[in-house]
């Protein structure tokens, strides 16, 4: 979101305050690391841009979020956000979060609008680092796959040929766009239950793996999360999401209605936990109905008009952690992340998949070292099928400081 | 060999007079914390708003700031004696620590039971004082002893916006001011004392020497908004 709109919704929000009872409340943190990772690495495949593979430290991340109480009914939420762009240099200014909440006087259920965090599954609420167990995020968040906003199914972009556009490589996209924000109108209903229950259903402005917003033409989606809790050791939430997300750009004006290409997502997401251990994880199935771009031809496969394709891909993640008792504030875990892609049914194609699949094991460690210090570690090694190579090449080992207040 | 006796008796009570004398009296401390209702202005935050739906949170006084408030005398010309804190738990309820603010002794065990129908863990990286008694299922009640004087900062991992505290004390003369900010310590030993204030949200609190002797009666109005 351009940083000129923000202003305008700031005075759109005034009205709301009580001016008596004003209350600005903050955080900050900030993130440095130090990573080492194999020659193949790049921020859309492991995180790590392929120029800093040798041992590298800085800054990854600078937040300040605010929470505005207008009144006991409003309340602002907006967040700073000062990151690596493309996980290079560290200078990206965005204000991710911006929005007006309404939570009316002793009812069950809130409206939130502006922009406010992706309601699809579990991962995105752990917007910080503080809240994350790994400093990599899942592979169906971070791992860009051969789906473009611009020119939708790019077969190349798994070969390490790249298709460039305007004088820039398309990385493709994540299944659900690791930023993890969302512009639009979300209502929220939640129980007081012993056993809580929320929902919420959210119009928002296109697909969950979008990226680049207010383009042309508008995207439109729908979001929607199920949490329930069905017993004392067990949260289960369901979502769905569905939208559409290409872009209008010069490479693709031979398409029509760019709204008729869309993705859906549906997914579940878990936690347990025992004593000293949890287990908590996604799965999620995505479909997208996409154009298919030749990179031999440059151009949209097409027979009187360009021809679209229906894909497939699962993602799944586990997480196991386990907090030593004799050594409070520490963790040990460890991660197995898969993404595995379904066939293109298309005779020219002949049963290929359309991205290849891959398979990664992380392992962590962490330690809060004061209240307001959290250190932590983690290794990972990933598989690509057809590129059996890439296994060391794209191996990485972070350390990471998280300081908070 | 009476007169013995007696003999030893006197010069025993001679030597252990002194210390007799200081631990004597019937001195009490009351008055009333003063502090401002008005939280408005910048504060720091509870941490970041993940899903922008509301907390559940109790109504329960205890839960309330200004139940809170802990007044505390510590003797600095005598040692007191510190026996354990009796009844000293700690409930988690509608994911909320009550009380907010438990004085104890130090050696105290702390009993954390788990009144919600999900699990609750309680842990703390205070430092010096950090513990982590992994999660608890519903009705579970798990004692943890405090070793260590201070501030004692509770947390749940389940539920990242719970936040308590133990207040461990070098001293048996501490009391919970009312929701007015009233208190009343009585019985106290003549001596030389530091009196302290503890309130949840005035982290620096309040601290004053103070001497008690013959029976006497101090009244102290503190207003914690005043630097």
């Amino acid at each position: 979101m351009p940083l000129k709109i923000y202003p305008f919704f700031i005075f759109l929000f005034l009205p709301f305050a009580s001016y008596a009872q004003l209350q600005l409340a903050w955080n900050a943190n900030v993130d440095m690391e130090l990573s080492k990772a194999g020659d193949l690495s790049h921020f859309y495949y492991n995180e790590i841009h392929n120029d800093l593979t040798d041992w590298h430290f800085d800054l990854t991340q600078a937040n300040v979020m605010g929470q505005l109480f207008l009144s006991d009914q409003f309340k602002m939420s907006a967040r700073l956000l000062v990151k690596r762009k493309w996980g290079k240099e560290f200078g990206q200014i965005s204000i991710p979060q911006l929005n007006l909440q309404w939570f009316p006087k002793e009812k069950n259920y809130s409206l939130t609008l502006g922009r406010f965090i992706n309601p699809y599954g579990s991962f995105n609420e752990k917007q910080l680092s503080t809240q994350r167990t790994f400093i990599s995020i899942p592979l169906a968040y971070g791992y860009y796959h051969g789906i473009s906003q611009q020119i939708g199914l790019m077969l190349a972009r798994g070969q390490y040929n790249k298709i460039s556009l305007n004088g820039e490589v398309d990385w493709g996209t994540s299944t659900v766009y690791y930023g993890g924000y969302v512009g639009g109108l979300q209502f929220s209903w939640w129980t007081d239950s012993a056993n809580p229950t929320s929902l919420k259903v959210a119009l928002v402005n296109g697909a969950s793996n979008i990226r680049q917003v207010f383009g042309t033409p508008l995207n439109v989606g729908l979001v929607s999360r199920l949490k329930f809790q069905p017993t004392y050791f067990w949260q289960q939430g369901v979502s769905i999401s569905l939208g559409s997300f290409m872009e209008r750009t010069e490479n693709n004006e031979v398409l029509d209605n760019l709204n008729q290409y869309y993705q859906l997502l549906i997914g579940t997401d878990y936690s347990l936990g025992t004593g000293f251990f949890s287990f908590s994880g996604e799965i999620m199935a995505a479909f997208y109905r996409v154009p298919i771009y030749s990179p031999e031809e440059m151009d949209f496969l097409s027979d009187s008009s360009p021809l679209t394709q229906t894909l497939s891909n699962i993602s799944s993640y586990l997480d196991i952690k386990y907090e030593p008792p004799f050594l409070s504030g520490s963790f040990l875990a460890y991660r197995l992340d898969a993404l595995v892609f379904g066939k293109i049914e298309n005779d020219r194609y002949n049963d290929e998949i359309w991205d290849n699949h891959v398979l990664r094991h992380s392992i962590g460690v962490g330690y809060k070292l004061f209240p307001f210090l959290l250190v932590r570690g983690m290794a990972s090694t990933q598989s690509t099928r057809n590129k059996p190579a890439w296994s060391t090449q794209q191996r990485t080992f972070r350390l990471m400081l998280t300081l908070h207040y | 060999m009476l007169n013995k006796i007696s003999v030893l008796l006197i010069v025993s009570l001679f030597f252990t007079f002194p210390i007799f004398s200081q631990q004597t009296g019937n001195n009490e401390v009351y008055g009333q914390v003063l502090f401002s209702q008005n939280t408005s202005g910048l504060v720091r935050g509870s941490g970041y708003n993940k899903d922008g739906t509301k907390v559940m949170h109790s109504n329960d006084p205890m839960a309330k700031p200004e139940k809170n408030i802990i007044v505390s005398c510590h003797p600095l010309s005598f040692e007191a004696e510190l026996p354990p804190t009796p009844n000293a738990y700690v409930t988690q309820k509608e994911q909320t620590f009550i009380p907010m603010v438990l004085p104890v002794t130090v050696g105290t065990t702390v009993y954390f039971v788990n009144e919600d129908q999900f699990f609750h863990n309680v842990y703390s990286n205070t430092p010096r004082s950090r513990f982590n008694i992994g999660r608890r299922p519903p009705g579970n009640s798990y004692g943890q002893k405090i070793k260590k004087t201070g501030v004692v900062q509770l947390s749940c991992d389940i539920h990242s916006h719970m936040s308590g505290t133990v207040l461990s004390l070098d001293t048996p003369y501490f009391t919970r001011a009312d929701e007015e900010g009233r208190f009343k310590l009585s019985n106290l030993p003549d001596g030389q004392y530091r009196l302290e204030i503890f309130h949840p949200l005035y982290p620096s609190g309040f601290s004053e020497i103070i001497e008690l002797k013959g029976g006497k009666s101090l009244n102290k109005s503190i207003n914690l908004n005043k630097p």
